[in-house]
């Protein structure tokens, strides 16, 4: 992609210099230019910090504490539906305040996705780009294992962890990053299949550069673009999992506020107080909107060409 | 025939073709990009590599090189032979020979600057310590013609012939012996060519490198290089001095290839060799003389017997059964 943008208009004598000088850092800076001109990477990368922020300042901003229950408080509706300022999301059934389980859920899901991504991207990344540059027999065991697990149901493969290690928050951690580790391993592996052809990497090595250092050097970060975005967009997959999951009882368990939990919790009030099924929906709904918002920007600037499929 | 630097042997590299399950079902089948190739190049020399797009001219250079490993065949240089070698000597063997490719839009990492590309050949082989190598990557650019101020930028900073000047740092940053140049100017303009061209002959002259020169470009080869090879479908057809070869060519295809050199003249009316119809195809070539099926002076011996190289004159050796009837092999 930067190959494209030469500034041809230098002459190639020696002393003609460069025609347009440019400083180190302004590639990101670039980037974020780019970002701040673009309607829907702006509102994705602005939901997204919000989420953020609030998962961070969580203890400070939340009016209760999380799991408190108040017998007073029960069924409390919002302030829009009657309800008081105490309680501005309204209560659920034990009389917990929905505006704090909410903040409190925004921690869950941001911390289990961004663990999670962060642990499968790299152990991805670096089998694909081993399997991908090395070939031969590695590549075969490496992809073999990967075909095994993207075959596996993943429900399945969620109960197996769960049954093992029993539920909870680091059980569910493991269980997300073994289902999508290969994801990244088979997206590397392709582009470690076309980088390694590659002048450059054919020029390290005739130089004698060793294999490690031409993968760790070369291949992982001219894959980074297509794992920044495929990582992305898989946040809002994570989420939603982990939701699935502890909304199932196979994820976090109460009354750690999870929303998924939540959304549980409130199955059977659906009818008399549709609040505590509303509010961790819609903190739920926005959060992928964001992610997905934000991915979506990220493809189209990072990988122009797969923004047509 | 002394001071010989590199001795490429009977050199053959098959690729598969087909599939993995092509083999089960018949016989598997190859594509011949080198098929029997042998020369040497010698101290301080420019050995051109001439011949039309497949006929395994850029196969060759990578088998050298080792960035593919040959099917068989040797490649004696000193008293080592490259085809054989693997792990330290393989990497020792590296800072003796090294290469710089055709497409400079390639060939340079676009997320590495300057400064990092070139010192990817100093930390690989710990040729200068590490508090030197500003200074030595500084050198290297100057000794390309380069301001080494440019050492911070990104290869997307550059123009063609620049990034070309760049690959040529790169390679030379270990002092090999031997530079292999794989079209290193086919991608430039014409201007840009004969700057890149005389860089290389400057340093070749400082340095005293051997130069392996693989082109399609005869007036380029014309230029630059000392002694000639011409290959068609993976064999070497001939090789000569590189005037012996544009003044006197023996082989029916190297006649053919000069002839289709431009003249820029209107008076000069050269005589076109026309050759009839395409390159056979590298999986199945013709028996024995791979260039018998468009040779213009075909006979039923090139069908039956497969050609050997002879010598027709100093330094001057063909592979064709015409060159043998017509003339007198002495020495």
């Amino acid at each position: 992609m930067d190959s494209l943008q030469v500034t041809n208009s230098a002459g190639d004598s020696a002393s003609a210099g460069v025609a347009r000088p440019k400083k180190r850092a302004s590639l990101s800076r670039d980037y974020f230019a780019e970002l701040r001109g673009s309607k829907k990477g702006m509102t994705g990368a602005l939901i997204l910090a919000f989420m953020v922020l609030v998962a961070i300042t969580a203890p400070v901003i939340a009016p209760h504490d999380a799991s408190s229950q108040s017998v007073y408080a029960q069924y409390a509706p919002p302030l829009f539906a009657g309800g008081t300022m105490d309680h501005i999301l309204g209560a659920d059934n034990l009389g917990r305040d929905i505006l704090s389980r909410t903040i409190y859920g925004t921690q869950i899901s941001l911390s289990i996705a961004f663990i999670v991504i962060f642990i499968a991207v790299s152990v991805g990344a670096v089998l694909g780009a081993i399997a991908g540059y090395v070939g031969g027999i590695v590549d075969t065991v490496i992809m073999r294992i990967a075909d095994f697990q993207l075959s596996f149901p993943f429900i399945l493969l969620a109960l197996v962890f769960m049954a093992i290690l029993g539920p909870g928050y680091w059980s569910l951690v493991i269980a997300l990053t073994v289902a999508i580790w290969a994801n990244y391993a088979r997206l590397v592996r392709g582009e470690a299949l076309k980088i390694r052809e590659l002048e450059f990497v054919q020029a390290a090595k005739a130089i004698g550069v060793s294999r490690a250092r031409i993968i760790w050097g070369h291949i992982l970060p001219n894959a980074l673009p297509a794992l920044i975005v495929l990582g992305t967009l898989d946040i809002a997959w994570v989420i939603i999992t982990e939701a699935a999951l502890s909304f199932l009882g196979l994820g976090i368990q109460p009354p750690t506020p999870s929303w998924g939990v939540m959304l549980n919790d409130a199955r059977g009030y659906l009818y008399e107080s549709a609040w505590m099924t509303i509010f961790p929906g819609i903190a739920l709904f926005m959060t992928c909107i964001g992610v997905n918002l934000l991915g979506d920007w990220l493809r189209d600037t990072f990988d122009p060409k797969m923004a047509k499929l | 025939m002394a001071n010989q630097l590199l001795q490429v042997q009977d050199l053959k590299k098959y690729f598969p073709a087909g599939g993995t399950l092509s083999g089960i079902f018949g016989k598997r089948r190859y594509v011949h990009a080198v098929d029997g190739v042998s020369f040497d190049i010698r101290g301080g020399e420019t050995f051109g590599l001439v011949g039309e797009s497949g006929c395994g001219k850029s196969t060759t250079g990578k088998l050298i090189l080792r960035l593919i490993d040959p099917s068989s065949g040797n490649i004696l240089f000193g008293n080592k032979d490259i085809a054989k070698l693997s792990g330290q000597s393989l990497k020792e063997m590296h800072k003796r020979i090294q290469i710089i490719f055709q497409n400079p839009y390639a060939s340079l990492d676009p997320r590495w600057t300057v400064q990092k590309i070139l010192t990817e050949p100093l930390i690989a082989h710990d040729v200068v310590p590490r508090s030197e190598m500003k200074n030595k990557v500084a050198e290297l650019l100057e000794a390309v013609g380069l301001d080494p101020d440019y050492m911070y930028r990104f290869p997307h900073q550059f123009s063609g012939g620049q990034r070309q000047r760049i690959g040529l740092a790169r390679a030379l940053a270990v002092s090999p012996s031997l530079l292999v140049a794989d079209e290193p100017v086919s991608a430039l303009d014409v201007s840009i060519q004969a700057q890149i061209l005389n860089l290389m002959q400057d340093l070749q002259e400082r340095l005293n490198l051997s130069i392996l020169f693989i082109s399609h470009n005869l007036s380029v080869v014309k230029y630059l290089s000392d002694r000639v090879g011409v290959m068609y479908l993976g064999k070497l057809v001939e090789v000569a001095p590189v005037e012996e070869l544009f003044n006197n060519p023996v082989h029916p295809y190297t006649q053919a290839l000069l002839s289709a050199i431009p003249v820029p003249s209107l008076h000069v009316k050269k005589q076109m060799i026309q050759l009839e119809g395409d390159v056979p195809s590298p999986v199945n070539p013709p028996s024995n003389c791979h260039f018998r099926t468009r040779c213009p002076k075909f006979s039923n011996i090139c069908a039956e017997v497969e050609p050997v190289p002879v010598r027709v004159g100093e330094d001057h050796v063909v592979a064709c059964h015409l060159a043998q009837k017509t003339t007198t092999v002495d020495d």
